[in-house]
């Protein structure tokens, strides 16, 4: 066997050996990538799941809210309606989305603005305490969503960086959008007592 | 006499305002001192004596109990005023900042307040949400701290929250037994790294004395030993070596000087004052958890 062979040889396991680490580091990424997309995704889920308790809750109190508690069922329902995979999604629709998970803030926020009228609703326990899992659900998804932001950071660079932009565009990665804050979301709804 | 009067009055103010600002320290995550990191009985950090000392030493032992029982590692903040007056935000760096809780369960929970941003925060880790749900957080907030804390009366406010926490996250998780994983893992390390160049340097001095100066093969065989010398002071023998290859024969004089200067029972200096080298608090430390955002904000 010539010295040349076996130094071709030599440089083809290597290739090998360092694609093989490289596609595996990538696969990491992409599921960190996937795993913090479904944790946001379970934080807006819980955030739908509260909203008819709480447009119950404050019914009973403000009836003459029709308007607004109205406008935060339409929110939810258009928000639930929309469920995404990032690594299969045009910019647009991920646009979508977010506008349809913001629309949701603004509306709770209105309503949780309009509550400060009823001065019966905001001694009631229940309503404190929805509003406390409002809070914390809204805490946790802003976490959640720089979680996301951070891990598609990490895995944008790896795809643009040379020489794993080499691997990653034979195997087919491409790169996840960021989630852009929300219009006014850095304020969690409060109520000031 | 009436100028006199308007410049004391001036300053007199002069001095309040110098006085209040002095006072008034803003706290942000880095500038709050962690007194679990100096002394691991401690958990509430109190630089402006807000709470008072027996508060404080109750708060630490409930927290002990707590973490030695759960392994549910807390903060307690209490301070004046904060960088930017937001309790959740300031609750969730510092968190995440030390890592409090473990790292594998996110059992952490902070909880602070601020006296004049009148806002208090119970910061709950991944681990504890289920425990300490947020409407529940929410509850002690209102219904065992509110009340005080409108009227100033902190050190109640903080018991009261700190003996609902506890009570709710008693019993809830067991604490992990002490890892020895890193230890043992140190504890090879050291071992190899002493004991490999005493190997490696055996092995090489046996090599050597087996090799033949005449055709360089690792082939001498020691056929005899004469003792030359051997009194008080020095014991020289002399070996004799027969190359297995090319049959050359050589002798290595090795001479051990022997030690005269033995002191039995010099040894000693123990002693001392019972328990005083026992060196300070022993250190505390954080596992590393991460904080997801549950918990509950609360402005009184």
């Amino acid at each position: 066997m010539s010295k040349k062979l076996i130094a071709i040889i030599g440089a083809a396991v290597l290739l090998v050996i360092f694609g093989v680490s490289t596609y595996n580091s990538l696969v990491d990424k992409d599921e960190e990538v996937k795993l913090k997309w479904s944790n946001l995704e379970a934080q807006y889920q819980r955030r739908a799941d509260l909203i008819p308790n709480l447009v119950n809750t404050v019914k009973g109190y403000a009836q003459h809210e029709r308007e607004t508690l109205q406008e935060v069922m339409e929110a939810r329902s258009k928000a639930t309606s929309i469920t995404i995979d990032p690594s299969n999604i045009t910019p647009e629709q991920f646009a979508e989305y977010q506008k349809a998970q913001s629309g949701v803030t603004s509306a709770l926020g209105r309503l949780l603005a309009v509550a400060e009228n009823y001065p019966d609703l905001k001694a009631n326990q229940q309503f404190l305490e929805l509003q406390a899992q409002l809070e914390g659900t809204e805490n946790r998804i802003e976490v959640a969503r720089e979680d996301y932001n951070k891990a598609s950071k990490s895995f944008n660079s790896s795809v643009r960086k040379f020489p794993t932009n080499l691997f990653a565009s034979i195997f087919g990665f491409e790169m996840y959008d960021y989630y852009e804050a929300e219009e006014g979301a850095e304020i969690a709804p409060e109520v000031q007592f | 006499m009436e100028r006199m009067m308007i410049l004391y009055k001036a300053l007199i103010c002069l001095v309040i305002c110098f006085v209040g600002s002095a006072h008034a320290k803003q706290y942000d995550i880095d500038n709050i001192e962690m007194v679990h990191l100096i002394d691991e009985t401690k958990y509430v950090c109190n630089p402006e004596k807000i709470l008072s000392m027996g508060t404080v030493a109750e708060l630490d032992s409930l927290f002990y109990r707590l973490e030695a029982t759960t392994g549910i590692e807390t903060v307690v903040v209490v301070v004046d005023s904060l960088r930017g007056g937001d309790c959740y935000s300031f609750s969730l760096k510092l968190g995440n900042k030390y890592g409090v809780g473990s790292e594998n369960r996110d059992n952490g929970l902070v909880l602070l307040l601020s006296t004049s941003d009148r806002c208090t925060q119970i910061l709950t880790g991944r681990g504890l949400e289920g425990y300490l749900p947020d409407a529940i957080c929410r509850r002690i907030q209102v219904q065992e701290m509110n009340e005080p804390l409108k009227n100033g009366n902190y050190d109640v406010a903080m018991l009261k929250c700190a003996k609902k926490v506890v009570s709710y996250l008693d019993g809830s998780m067991v604490a992990e037994p002490v890892k020895k994983g890193s230890d043992s893992r140190e504890f090879w390390v050291m071992f190899f790294l002493i004991f490999t160049p005493i190997i490696l340097m055996s092995i090489w001095s046996y090599y050597k004395q087996r090799k033949c100066p005449n055709c360089k093969k690792f082939k001498l065989e020691q056929k005899d030993t004469l003792l030359l010398i051997d009194d008080k002071k020095v014991r020289v023998t002399e070996t004799f070596f027969l190359c297995k290859n090319c049959q050359h024969e050589l002798s290595r004089k090795t001479t051990v000087r022997k030690r005269d200067d033995y002191h039995i029972g010099g040894y000693g200096g123990y002693g001392g004052r019972p328990g005083s080298f026992s060196g300070g608090p022993s250190r505390g430390s954080f596992g590393g958890g991460s904080f997801g955002g549950g918990g509950s904000s609360w402005k009184f």
